[in-house]
């Protein structure tokens, strides 16, 4: 597949599965091949004969014997996020039931 | 193997060593380190640990800080608390939750071989920049079993390797000569 996945979840992409472009998500863990940006907001697990091309930003990251990468990793207890990196803008928001929405603004929801 | 795989060298934390350090041997650095260190077992950099410029070790476990360059056949293990800066070629990595690592990876069964080639052309005339002989040997093994297809375009990282260590060089030589060195 072509293009952005963005998710708060966990992305496994399987072999023979190959991804290009921008991946944001929960984990990742790649036994497939997968080029472009990934911006995990835990851990990057990249299985043996696996692929991984670009760039990984992530809270943990294993890379396995076997496995080939080949990116720019920056790895932190708290990833920050570049101005550049497009991660927080398409970070995936949660819409809240009208209900958990209104009481988060102290008001009383209509029954 | 050998006699001394049993024992393992121990510089503590007071000590502060510039220039280049071979070890054949495992070994484990808790003070300061500035310049290149060669390790041909396992190289463990205890949490007090503060290294800079150029690392190659079978293989790596890293608590402390390093701003290195790090070559390492085996594996390297970032443990909590570690800081990496700098290029990383290995054949396996594991850095775990809450350590931190900056820099480019290369990984996989021609990291290694990537990597020396990159250094053969830098240290063009110094033969002593080369791989520890533990390191050379296996090297060619690493990655025959597997069938990994998507390697060849590793060997497009010595162009990339090459000039940062170009870059470094200068650095590391003049630190050598006692410039900038606390």
């Amino acid at each position: 597949m072509q293009g952005d996945v963005s998710t708060m979840g966990h992305v496994e992409l399987s072999n023979p599965s190959e991804m290009i472009g921008r991946l944001v998500c929960g984990k990742f863990t790649n036994t497939g091949r997968f080029e472009g940006q990934a911006v995990v907001y835990g851990a990057i697990e990249l299985a043996g004969k696996s692929l991984t091309i670009g760039e990984l930003t992530g809270k943990s990251l294993s890379i396995q014997f076997g496995a080939t990468a080949r990116a720019k990793a920056n790895i932190l207890p708290k990833p920050t996020l570049g101005p550049g990196s497009g991660a927080l803008r398409e970070r995936p928001t949660r819409r809240l039931v009208p209900r958990i929405a209104a009481a988060s603004k102290g008001l009383r929801p209509m029954t | 193997m050998s006699e001394a795989r049993t024992s393992k060298t121990v510089l503590g934390p007071d000590c502060r060593i510039s220039g280049e350090l071979t070890l054949d041997n495992d070994a484990l650095i808790m003070g300061h380190f500035t310049g290149t260190l060669r390790v041909t077992g396992t190289l463990e950099l205890s949490e007090s640990s503060q290294v800079s410029g150029m690392i190659i070790a079978g293989a790596l476990r890293l608590a402390g800080h390093a701003e290195a360059d790090v070559v390492a056949e085996d594996a390297v293990e970032l443990l909590p608390g570690a800081q990496l800066v700098g290029q990383l070629y290995t054949s396996r990595l594991n850095v775990v939750e809450g350590a931190t690592f900056q820099g480019d990876v290369c990984v996989g069964p021609k990291a290694i071989q990537a990597a020396k080639e990159a250094l053969k052309q830098t240290d063009q005339g110094d033969q002593n920049d080369s791989f520890p002989s533990s390191m050379t040997s296996p090297a060619g093994s690493i990655g025959q079993d597997q069938d990994v297809q998507e390697e060849a375009s590793i060997t497009t990282v010595p162009g990339s390797v090459n000039q940062i260590l170009q870059r470094r060089r200068p650095k590391v030589i003049s630190a050598r000569n006692g410039n900038g060195i606390g």
